[in-house]
């Protein structure tokens, strides 16, 4: 078995009184996809905020590849190569598509307070960029303001900013969300591809793409793991079907 | 020579060419138009580029004043550029001070805590009178420079002011149009459009908003002692509410989108003061219908209504080239 990339244990979390989280435990493997389930409001993206340090949980502990790190800021565990993308479209507006990823590559080669040399100068980080571009398939809207593009495109460039800064630990907060079935497919091949031999960790409601992309399931109920494992024992689990995966999984033959 | 290069230097040249063009009181006039011009600029790498509302901006500009002032009543024997770069040092500090509160905050809450350090400091300058002299003003001496050669720059003559403020002024405006092209210029502008998604991305976004609060706050602290050592008198409404807002009303009157649309906003409102004081005692008044229209107008300013997008651009320049082409 693959040592473990992501351990949490014990997260709890609150807003305002209100119970979020009680006591995630969870285990994501090196080189895993790892997927997490849930109806709206189970707290995944809450989960999501507390791995990548936008929020603090109030009790347990996130630990990352042997490293504790609970509560760190978020530029702090971002740069130890952890990426994320988000439920809602999260880029530099104004900004086109190239600087856009041109800011992601800046920072991957820690060049962030690089106050010398100038940006539009500097070969080798506009190389990697349009690289980048190149194979997310982006190439022909470089110069496109983000707030311009398709809902479709826009969800490639979120994509394409979390894999810009070469993370070893990719969580895509609903990467699906919103896009009709051919756009949804193209996003599939493409977290596919970009994923390679990475960890993945996702949120997605959308199950025909979960139980094509992930290796492992972990549905999420209430603030607490209601169960974890590979997908042929998720859809089988009575438990998980009865709470949501509901009569459409029923009917998978067992 | 670049296009670029080839503007830039007959742009220059003009520029230090003014005395000989100019009369005295013209020329006095493009002095002031200097120092506002960088101050104006230095506060809009805080709001366009930084996303940062700054109402206390006149902070450092008082402590350049106050600095410069100080130094040179003091510490005899100081050279004039020594003052300067005490100035800007102190600039420097308070920025670094100033900012280490304020840029925590967002938005509002920003604003107000910038405009609350201000008045603190207003308040200090006011009653501090053992040092500031209060209300009345600390008066600057300004030394001569002597420069290689035997040849001593006078300051009580204004060509010769004139020229060390260009020079001053020209290398703080292309210290900052080249840090705004570095990829620390660039993590400025992500603070702008997503700080929070630039913090994801490894960016630290209370470090990054500082460097640029204590850049902005520096120059803003050179354009204050070049203020100071013109007036020849430094006093408390240097770093009070009318100066914080009258940089804003500047940036926006030229067009806080472009790099030195804020110096030209300086320019106009400085030309408009001078023409409308003549005309009218009621010139604040029109002044502030002036600000209301272009807020509620064109807030993209005299640079966004003569640029390539602009409405102004659209009618006479762009409909007139068709009619060349067919001529």
């Amino acid at each position: 078995m693959a040592a473990a990339c992501l351990e949490l244990e014990n997260i709890h979390h609150d807003f305002g009184g209100l119970l979020v989280l009680q006591g995630v435990a969870l285990t994501v493997r090196e080189g895993e996809r790892h997927a997490i389930i849930g109806p709206n409001g189970a707290g995944k993206s809450t989960l999501f905020n507390i791995i990548t340090g936008r929020l603090a949980p109030r009790r347990g502990r996130v630990v990352y590849r042997g490293r504790d790190i609970t509560g760190a800021s978020p530029h702090r565990i971002a740069r130890q190569r952890v990426g994320r993308s988000f439920q809602i479209i999260n880029t530099f507006p104004r900004l086109t598509v190239f600087q856009n990823v041109r800011s992601a590559v800046v920072s991957r080669r820690d060049r962030r307070l690089d106050a010398w040399s100038l940006l539009d100068d500097d070969a080798e980080i506009t190389h990697e960029t349009e690289e980048l571009l190149n194979l997310l398939g982006l190439a022909e809207r470089r110069d496109t303001p983000a707030s311009e593009l398709s809902y479709g495109e826009q969800r490639e460039l979120e994509i394409a900013l979390t894999v810009a800064v070469q993370p070893e630990l990719i969580l895509l907060d609903e990467p699906t969300a919103g896009l009709n079935a051919e756009d949804s497919r193209k996003a599939v091949a493409l977290i596919r591809r970009v994923t390679e031999g990475k960890t993945l960790v996702m949120v997605e409601h959308d199950m025909d793409v979960v139980f094509t992309l992930a290796d492992r399931i972990s549905v999420i109920h209430y603030g607490r793991v209601l169960a974890s494992g590979v997908p042929d024992d998720i859809r089988r689990n009575e438990e998980v079907q009865r709470a949501y995966l509901g009569r459409k999984v029923r009917a998978v033959p067992r | 020579m670049t296009r670029r290069g080839l503007v830039l230097t007959l742009g220059a040249a003009v520029l230090y060419a003014l005395p000989w063009i100019l009369d005295t009181v013209r020329l006095r006039m493009a002095i002031e138009i200097l120092y506002f011009g960088l101050f104006a600029v230095s506060f809009n790498l805080l709001f366009g580029y930084a996303g940062l509302l700054s109402f206390g901006h006149a902070a450092t500009f008082g402590v350049g004043g106050y600095t410069l002032g100080l130094v040179l009543k003091h510490l005899h024997g100081m050279p004039l550029l020594g003052a300067f770069v005490a100035a800007a040092v102190a600039g420097a500090v308070g920025g670094l001070v100033i900012g280490f509160f304020c840029v925590r905050l967002r938005g509002t809450y920003f604003a107000l805590l910038t405009l609350a350090f201000s008045q603190f400091l207003f308040a200090v300058a006011l009653k501090w009178r053992g040092v500031t002299r209060g209300d009345d003003g600390l008066s600057v001496v300004v030394p001569d420079i002597r420069l290689p050669g035997g040849i001593t720059a006078r300051m009580s003559d204004a060509p010769h002011f004139y020229w060390l403020e260009l020079t001053i002024v020209l290398l703080c405006l292309a210290a900052a149009w080249r840090f705004i092209r570095t990829p620390l210029g660039n993590a400025v502008a992500l603070m702008r459009e997503n700080d929070e998604r630039a913090a994801f991305l490894g960016y630290n976004v209370f470090g990054t908003k500082l460097v640029v609060f204590t850049f902005a706050a520096t120059l803003a602290a050179v354009a204050g002692a070049l203020f100071a050592a013109f007036q020849r008198l430094i006093s408390p409404s240097s770093l009070d509410l009318p100066m914080g807002t009258e940089v804003v009303f500047m940036a926006i009157l030229g067009g806080t989108g472009t790099f030195l649309g804020p110096f030209l906003g300086a320019a106009v409102y400085i030309l408009i003061q001078d023409w409308l004081s003549k005309t009218t005692e009621h010139w604040p008044f029109v002044i502030g219908l002036l600000f209301v229209g272009m807020i509620l107008f064109a807030h993209q300013g005299v640079t966004g209504l003569l640029g390539r997008q602009g409405p102004l651009h659209r009618r006479w320049v762009a409909r007139r080239q068709p009619v060349e082409e067919t001529a």
